[in-house]
């Protein structure tokens, strides 16, 4: 089968849509955050879907998407928020393997439930890794997200080669309408004073301003009375603000912060929390 | 020096150090113990991330923790044998008059004696990386005599140029890319710490000593404009006296 080098153009880029692959992996003990997909399971739910082995670069397309127009032929799978997907202007279903031929529009509208989509293609996007990595995150990427009029390169190909993996996948387990989150003690949680933790476990929080760096939960928490030294936060970790709200690390979120560690979350919590927009109401629910 | 574990993830493991790592020595001897662990748990390591107060482990899936236990006490008996170690001493190359940074004016209130001292003391003292934080390439540079140390400003600037040079409590910090800043600026250099473009895209390992080479602003822009630059440096060794 010939190899073809081709690409889809731009014509809208949507609300804020970046090309993420698994992360940054490596980087962080020289300050640099391991980016990579917001809501990882859908992120990898589209990549099988389409018939990658493994997980490639992909768009990840928040809140309202871009248009594309295909140059050469290329299949195609969309997961994760419920939207509203146009194929050549007709209705395209997500979690399913499509083919876009020369000349195709592919638009991803509004989201109606959830807050991010992930579209991949058969063979990953073909951008520039920078740190051994595709995922955008500027000044490591010359760019931040995906501009207007960008060519996006893909291997172009006609055949597809797994129809079985298309089958069985349902909507995401992130998009759920439940209202707990589900924490675990933080590296400082021993730190939090008595009062604080027990705020924490009987607060209910707000989705407040978020984006790629992380989720503001606005609650009512007593501040603290010391300042915490500044130290590492991975992915997942709840910091306590000086003002009282939590600050949920998310993939782009800075290697280290000056807050209190107070809880953590995994990567099943984040994908959910990657899918709530501002004004969700949250109770946060401890292990162990 | 003990330590204690925690895991905040099951795919992650915090090595919390008491007391915390603050000499230069001590942070070559956690940069050696963590080059040892890697090793060691290469197969199933994603990276490891130092701070004063520690380090984090993070695994690619959950990991047993009674092998991570083992590990580390392996890796610790190992380290706390070795007393020798390497670390490179860099010349950063610093223009203390350039027009953006007119914070030690500011913070003696004009009098210029008091900012000629501050810059003579500050040139002549060579300070060491701690780790890396806040921006890609960021380093916190450990060493700061306490006369040299100066609070944050009150109000943080919403953008501080890149390559400014600039004190914050405790620490002295080189800004690798333009961002909103409350540290008192004191110079800039023209160094990059980061480049995505150069060969070495950072250059700067902890434990490394930094000593400072005032420049005037001819020089200053002439090395701004050079491309693949790494500052000059050479080896040196340092001895742990005690155990």
């Amino acid at each position: 089968m010939p190899i073809k080098k081709s690409f889809c153009q731009v014509l809208e880029p949507g609300f804020y849509t970046s090309i993420q692959d698994e992360g940054r992996i490596g980087w962080r003990a020289k300050g640099v955050p391991l980016s990579g997909p917001m809501d990882a399971e859908s992120f990898a739910r589209a990549n099988r879907v389409v018939g990658n082995d493994t997980p490639m670069a992909a768009l990840e397309i928040t809140l309202s998407g871009p248009t594309l127009l295909f140059n050469d032929p290329v299949w195609v799978a969309v997961s994760g928020a419920e939207v509203a997907l146009t194929h050549n202007q007709k209705a395209q279903a997500l979690d399913r393997p499509f083919l876009c031929d020369l000349g195709d529009v592919l638009r991803v509208g509004k989201m109606t439930q959830g807050a991010r989509v992930y579209m991949a293609f058969l063979g990953g996007l073909q951008t520039p890794q920078y740190l051994g990595s595709a995922s955008q995150f500027y000044p490591i990427s010359p760019a931040a997200r995906v501009q207007k009029g960008e060519k996006l390169p893909f291997v172009s190909s006609l055949l597809f080669p797994k129809i079985a993996a298309s089958t069985g996948e349902t909507n995401s387990q992130s998009l759920g309408g439940r209202d707990r989150l589900k924490v675990r003690p933080g590296i400082d949680w021993e730190d939090c004073p008595k009062h604080i933790q027990k705020e924490l476990k009987n607060g209910s929080f707000a989705v407040g301003s978020n984006n790629r760096m992380g989720y503001r939960l606005e609650g009512a928490i007593s501040p603290l009375d010391f300042e915490p030294l500044s130290g590492i936060i991975p992915p997942g970790t709840i910091q306590l603000s000086f003002a009282g709200s939590l600050l949920v690390a998310m993939a782009d979120g800075q290697v280290t912060g000056g807050y209190l560690r107070v809880l953590s979350l995994d990567s099943q919590e984040m994908n959910f929390l990657a899918q709530q927009t501002t004004g969700k109401k949250l109770r946060l629910d401890f292990e162990d | 020096m003990t330590y204690t574990l925690h895991f905040p993830q099951t795919d992650q493991c915090f090595v919390s150090l008491s007391p915390m790592v603050t000499s230069q020595v001590e942070i070559l001897q956690q940069q050696h113990w963590i080059g040892l662990l890697g090793k060691k748990l290469k197969a199933v390591l994603r990276e490891i991330v130092a701070e004063p107060r520690g380090f984090l482990l993070f695994f690619k899936t959950a990991y047993d923790p009674q092998k991570i236990k083992t590990a580390i006490q392996n890796t610790w008996e190992q380290t706390q044998a070795k007393k020798h170690f390497i670390y490179k001493q860099w010349e950063i190359p610093i223009d203390c008059h350039h027009s953006d940074c007119n914070d030690l004016l500011d913070f003696f209130k004009g009098d210029t004696d008091q900012v000629k001292a501050y810059w003579e003391a500050f040139l002549a003292q060579s300070l060491y990386v701690q780790f890396y934080g806040f921006l890609p390439g960021f380093v916190y540079l450990n060493g700061v005599p306490k006369a040299l140390q100066l609070p944050r400003r009150k109000e943080p600037r919403l953008t501080v140029p890149a390559g400014s040079v600039a004190v914050g409590d405790r620490y002295v910090g080189i800004y690798p890319q333009v961002s909103p800043g409350g540290w008192q600026l004191l110079g800039q250099s023209p160094i990059a710490l980061f480049d995505r473009n150069r060969s070495l895209a950072f250059f700067l390992e902890p434990g490394d000593c930094i000593q400072w080479v005032a420049i005037d602003s001819n020089t200053f822009e002439s090395l701004k404009n050079t491309t693949n630059l790494i500052p000059n440096h050479a080896d040196k060794e340092v001895v742990l006296s005690s155990s």
